[in-house]
């Protein structure tokens, strides 16, 4: 090979090469200035920090986000007990019933709505829930949470449910099992590593949205949790807030906060990998 | 006696070609009939044709009147026609994460065949014994198929079927892809059942075929070669 | 989370969902509900038949007001395959099954004549002065091959000796059937029957060649109805349709000679005579499980002085065996056919002879009972998911709907300025001044959007590259779970680190030296006041747009045969021009995953909100701060309240939002497909 052509191939490969790295590289930023600065602020008000309420923006310390963090457990909840059944129940529909009509267009239809942008998801659950209502609520909440997480559970269920063997299905239909009998007692055991993904995949798409949360839960900062129907905190909601005021001591708790929403997505994920990968 | 599946002029098509010519075949009941051809005869479509597993395969369309029991399978509620005629798949297909336990008490339980637990432990044993596995497997119920063999887990299967007290068994060459100790085992137990059901065995392996066979059919590109009692 | 991106599917269909959403909200609620105390009997088939039977059915529903009973008049070929399918319960056809159907459905269906019908030859030629034309088959033959040109030839004046000097010496024009019909079908066979040999076999059925076409005197009309106009309008012309419809519209119709040599018109009796005379052949089967392929044999060109020649029976065929209220309500009709249906023919039928009637009468026996179709409990199971389904459609449905309805009042207000014009004139109390325009906003998003495309497009691709063609396995597998991380980590994350950290560190070390050293360049003409700017949108924008883009063409890489790939190495290429060819490969998807990330960084809100400075501002110069329209809602949606028009205006930026990802994904995935078919 002339020494030309090797040059550019090793050139080649080194400009990939970093800009692959370039490219990853804020994703360990990101983290490392999170677990610091968040590190900080955790270290410096100690456990309180995790059920304790807001400081006053004039008090130096950053004060806690009880309140947020369990607003959020209770919105992840709350979004996968809505989203996941009508999941599974379409995903379902589309792999079971491809011969119907609904069957094959409800697939195209749930992919759909990862186009939506989130924010306006938010908003049209605010004019038809949280107007109506006279109130911001967990439930709108949970509502615009569901169908924004819908799509990816539905994915994920739909390829669990598609991936079961064809020797299992005949197993079951040749023991007489009805399709519902099948597909409840039999094929949901059979794929259940991918069912409990799905689920994995809802939380954590869940436990990290922010603009479906922006005007349907109000935000509730100094309350625990009063009720379904009244207004709630979420931590990424506060993330957000904090971080667009000028206070200092807001920004610390806004970094903390953002380690606690890390250690939750990460450990999400790790479940998930660990489940899908095996 | 009647016939216990009694089939008329069967045509049938998958995906517009034609699988099988103008069957009629008359299944003495509690008698083994094998059904023997060379691979690709249509043996295996026919057996699924019985109990309309068949039409789990795309595009399937046949013309002629199978009666199971003296009713027409269409007339069948689907389900409790296959419960009835149950199928034995050709490679184990036991229920990987189910145990082996589950793997037997599913149809039953399903089936709303059982009062209580006690009753479901008496049907799985009994099943697991006409088997010949409950002694093998005994003491480890609760461990998932994959660590029996393969002749156990093909047992398994049949046990699993028998769970269901079927009428007829539909065996796909339940021994193809097993040892012969093991072979000899399903062969034994299939020789017991035959009191008590219709069995239909599809094989490719002649000796197997006169070691069992009561009736014989013998397939060939989707018609019937010949058909009669043997012995005799 | 590789996997969703590769499962996403076309967004294209967005729109035309809402509509068909629309349809199916509207038709689910109706399978669901069926009341149970009427019965529907739903057939479908022959058109000849459908004026008939809606005569029945509008009298049998006043006898048994508790049975209804549907009928589309869709063909007979049509009406068979839906009826096999089991879309209808019966079907009206005007030919019996062919020998070839009805041994596949034997014993499963019931045959049954229904009614005589019969088809006339009508003809256009003025100044006969009210005397009929007299035809024969050899005649209808040559005029239908072509052979016989005008009407006073000599084969025709012969048959017509009374008027043979009113013929007029003009050409003649043959009309037939343009689509495949039964009627069709039925005259070419009475041709061949009747004209010893003229006319071949070849040419019976029911969409035949023409050999009159050839001619330039063949014209083809559509339906019954097209002929009758096409003759109505055509001085010269001759034509064959079904018997009502002459009458109904006063056509002239020919007599006909028959067997036995006679000359008759097609009425009641004729048509009637000729049925006595099939049945009396023994071609007919004296049951509804029979076979009545030859049934033609039998009535077309029948023997007895008084046969119409082209008569015909019309059937309907229904099953053997229907769940028991349908089999009780399809047995009472036909019983009620029998027995009170005769008097009710309308003109241009017939009802049958006695000894066809036993063939009904014999079917109504023959009926039975079943239990539901087979798969009832999928039936049941595939309801109760229906629910499920309609809850996506609804929420479809109401989405647009409110989208749509919330942008009106600004759309009234302002008409289409709101996308044209860049002024934000929120004012209290005085609905009047207030004035929205979206430019500015718009303008910010597709500049974020492009800037965070450019950023991420050089690692984007080094990225899948690397993946794909450089890293072992183990690797691989490692970089891909950093890539999903990526993808998956909270967005509000990304945000705050910009707004707190990152944004500084740009200003300082790249806005301020950049502006420095390319002031002269108009997008860096501005010095940034603030870390808060298009720019820094855009940088974090395009860190996390980055992960969904590599996605995108890995998926596409991946799907390039390998073939390609060992092609390029064994021609000793190094690895840079393999992949140099296999990216000019590529160029398609990467155009089409640069427009589907485009689309996805124009929805973002949280980050970009949280760095682009909310200031509305058309941004000539990328270091000033702007919005885009993600980030406008998000800022002003909370006190839009206040202000008569502006929510309104929001929502049109959703709008906006939504159709720009509409396009940019529809076009995205579309171009993928394409590429996908053609490797």
């Amino acid at each position: 090979m002339s020494r030309h052509r090797y040059f550019k191939d090793k050139l080649f490969k080194i400009t990939v090469f970093l800009f692959a790295m370039a490219g990853i590289t804020p994703l360990f930023v990101i983290m490392s200035a999170i677990v610091v600065n968040g590190g900080k602020t955790i270290l410096s008000v100690g456990p309180v920090f995790f059920y304790g309420l807001p400081s006053s923006p004039l008090s130096s310390s950053p004060g806690g986000i009880g309140p947020a963090l369990v607003g959020s457990l209770i919105l992840m909840f709350l979004s996968i007990i809505i989203g996941y059944p009508l999941a599974f129940m379409t995903a379902v529909l589309a792999v079971e019933f491809p011969e119907s009509l609904l069957g094959r267009f409800i697939d195209v239809l749930v992919k759909s709505l990862l186009e939506i942008p989130t924010i306006l998801i938010g908003v049209l659950v605010y004019s038809l829930l949280v107007v109506p209502t006279g109130n911001f609520s967990a439930w709108a909440g949970a509502v615009a949470l569901a169908i924004v997480v819908l799509p990816y559970i539905y994915t994920h269920v739909e390829n669990a449910l598609r991936s079961i063997p064809v020797d299992v299905r005949l197993a079951s239909y040749s023991l007489g099992l009805s399709r519902a009998k099948s597909i409840f007692y039999v094929f949901t055991c059979e794929a259940k590593r991918g069912l409990l993904t799905a689920m994995l995949i809802g939380l954590a798409r869940a436990s990290g949205e922010t603009a479906p949360l922006l005007f349907t839960i109000g935000g509730n900062w100094f309350t625990y949790f009063q009720g379904l129907s009244k207004p709630i905190g979420a931590v990424p909601l506060l993330i957000y807030t904090y971080t667009l005021t000028p206070y200092t001591n807001y920004h610390e708790a806004a970094w903390g906060a953002s380690l606690v929403l890390l250690m939750i997505y990460l450990s999400l994920f790790a479940v998930f990998r660990r489940l899908s990968k095996p | 006696m009647n016939p216990a599946v009694n089939i008329a002029d069967l045509n049938l098509w998958i995906k517009n070609r034609q699988i099988l010519h103008n069957i009629s075949l008359r299944v003495p009941a509690y008698k083994i009939t094998v059904v023997i051809g060379p691979s690709g005869s249509g043996k295996s479509t026919l057996l699924r044709t019985i109990n309309r597993l068949i039409e789990l395969t795309e595009s399937v369309r046949y013309t002629g009147v199978i009666r199971v029991l003296g009713r027409d399978i269409m007339d069948w509620d689907v389900y409790e026609l296959r419960r009835t005629a149950v199928y034995v798949a050709q490679t184990p297909n036991p229920f990987p994460h189910m145990t082996i336990y589950e793997n037997v008490a599913i149809g039953p339980i399903l089936h709303d065949m059982v009062k209580d637990k006690a009753d479901l432990d008496r049907i799985v044993r009994w099943a697991l014994e006409e088997a010949m596995l409950w002694d093998e497997v005994k003491d480890r119920l609760d461990e998932k198929p994959g660590v029996l063999s393969g002749g156990q887990q093909q047992r398994l299967c049949i046990a699993r079927a028998l769970a269901l007290k079927p009428q007829i068994l539909l065996l796909d060459e339940p021994t193809a892809n097993i040892d012969p100790e093991n072979t000899h085992r399903i062969e034994e137990v299939l020789k017991r059942l035959k009191d008590e059901m219709t069995i239909v065995l599809v094989t490719h392996n002649h000796d197997q075929a006169k070691r069992l066979a009561e009736h014989l059919v013998v397939i060939r590109d989707g018609r019937i070669e010949s058909s009669g009692m043997s012995g005799d | 989370m590789i996997t969703i991106w590769m499962h996403r599917r076309r967004i294209l269909f967005l729109t035309i969902l809402f509509i068909l959403a629309l349809i199916l909200s509207l038709t689910t609620p109706g399978l669901i509900a069926g009341n149970k105390e009427t019965i529907h009997i739903r057939g479908s088939g022959s058109t000849f038949l459908q004026l008939q039977l809606m005569a029945w059915m509008t009298l049998f529903h006043k006898v048994h007001p508790s049975i209804t009973i549907e009928y589309n008049g869709v063909g007979s070929g049509a009406g068979q395959q839906q009826f096999f399918e089991h879309l209808t319960d019966f079907c009206g056809s005007d030919p019996p099954l062919s020998h070839k159907t009805w041994l596949e459905y034997k014993g499963r269906i019931l045959q049954l004549p229904i009614v005589l019908g019969a088809v006339a030859v009508i003809y256009n030629i003025p100044g006969l002065g009210g005397h009929r034309l007299r035809l024969d088959g050899e005649v209808l033959s040559m005029i239908y091959l072509g052979k016989i040109k005008y009407w006073d030839n000599s084969y025709i004046k012969k048959s017509n000796p009374g008027i043979s000097n009113l013929l007029p010496h003009a050409k003649i024009i043959v009309v037939h059937r343009s689509d495949s019909s039964g009627t069709t079908e039925i005259f070419t066979y009475y041709l061949y029957r009747s004209s010893n040999g003229l006319w071949p076999e070849r040419l019976v059925g029911k969409d035949i060649e023409w050999p009159v076409d050839r001619t330039g005197r063949g014209l083809g009309g559509k339906g019954n109805a097209g002929i009758v106009s096409i003759v109505k309008n055509t001085p010269y012309s001759i034509g064959y349709v079904e018997l009502s419809y002459a009458i109904r519209y006063g056509l002239d119709i020919a007599l006909l000679r028959n067997r036995a040599g006679y000359y008759v018109e097609p009425n009641t009796t004729t048509i009637i005579t000729a049925g006595e005379n099939a049945a009396r052949t023994g071609l007919l089967p004296g049951s509804p499980t029979g076979d009545f392929s030859r049934e033609l044999e039998a009535i077309v060109y029948s023997p007895g002085k008084l046969s119409y020649p082209i008569t015909c029976f019309t059937h309907i065929i229904i099953w053997a065996k229907y769940p028991l209220h349908k089999a009780e309500a399809i047995g009472d009709f036909l019983s009620w056919i029998v027995s009170s249906g005769d008097k009710h023919i309308i003109p241009g039928y017939a009802p049958l002879p006695g000894p066809v009637k036993e063939i009904i009468v014999r079917a109504v026996k023959l009926i039975k009972a079943g239990d539901e179709p087979p798969m009832k409990g999928d039936r049941l199971f595939f309801l109760a998911l229906l629910p499920f389904g309609a809850i996506v459609v609804a929420i479809f449905i109401v989405f647009i709907s409110t989208l749509l309805y919330n942008s009106l009042p600004i759309f009234l207000h302002e008409g289409l300025m709101v996308y044209t014009s860049s002024t934000w004139r929120p004012v209290e109390n005085n609905p009047g001044a207030e004035a929205y325009g979206l430019l500015a906003p718009m303008i910010g998003t597709l500049e974020v959007s492009f800037l965070a495309i450019i950023i991420s497009f050089p690692p984007g691709l080094s990225l899948a590259i690397m993946i794909e063609e450089y890293l072992p396995t183990g690797l691989k597998s490692v970089m891909e779970t950093i890539i999903e991380v990526m993808a998956g980590l909270p967005t509000v994350l990304y945000g705050m680190w910009a707004s707190l950290f990152l944004a500084n560190y740009l200003k300082s070390d790249l806005m301020i030296p950049s502006h420095k050293a390319l002031w002269f360049i108009p997008i860096f003409g501005c010095m940034p006041e603030s870390p808060y700017t298009v720019f820094t949108a855009g940088i974090i924008l395009g860190i996390m747009i980055m992960p969904y883009m590599v996605g995108l063409i890995l998926d596409g890489i991946r799907q390039i045969p390998g073939k390609i790939r060992e092609a390029c190495y064994s021609l000793g290429m190094t690895k840079y021009e393999t992949i140099r060819i296999l990216l000019r490969l590529m160029r398609p998807v990467i155009i089409a995953s640069l427009l589907l990330s485009l689309g996805r960084a124009a929805g973002e809100t949280i980050a970009v909100s949280l760095t682009i400075g909310n200031t509305y501002n058309i941004p000539e110069c990328l270091f000033t701060p702007g919005y885009t329209i993600s980030s406008l809602i998000a800022d002003q949606f909370g006190n839009s309240g206040f202000y008569v028009y502006m929510t309104s205006a929001l929502y049109a930026g959703g709008l906006f939002l939504l159709l720009l990802g509409v396009i940019t994904s529809s076009t995205g995935l579309y171009l993928m497909r394409r590429w996908k078919t053609s490797v």
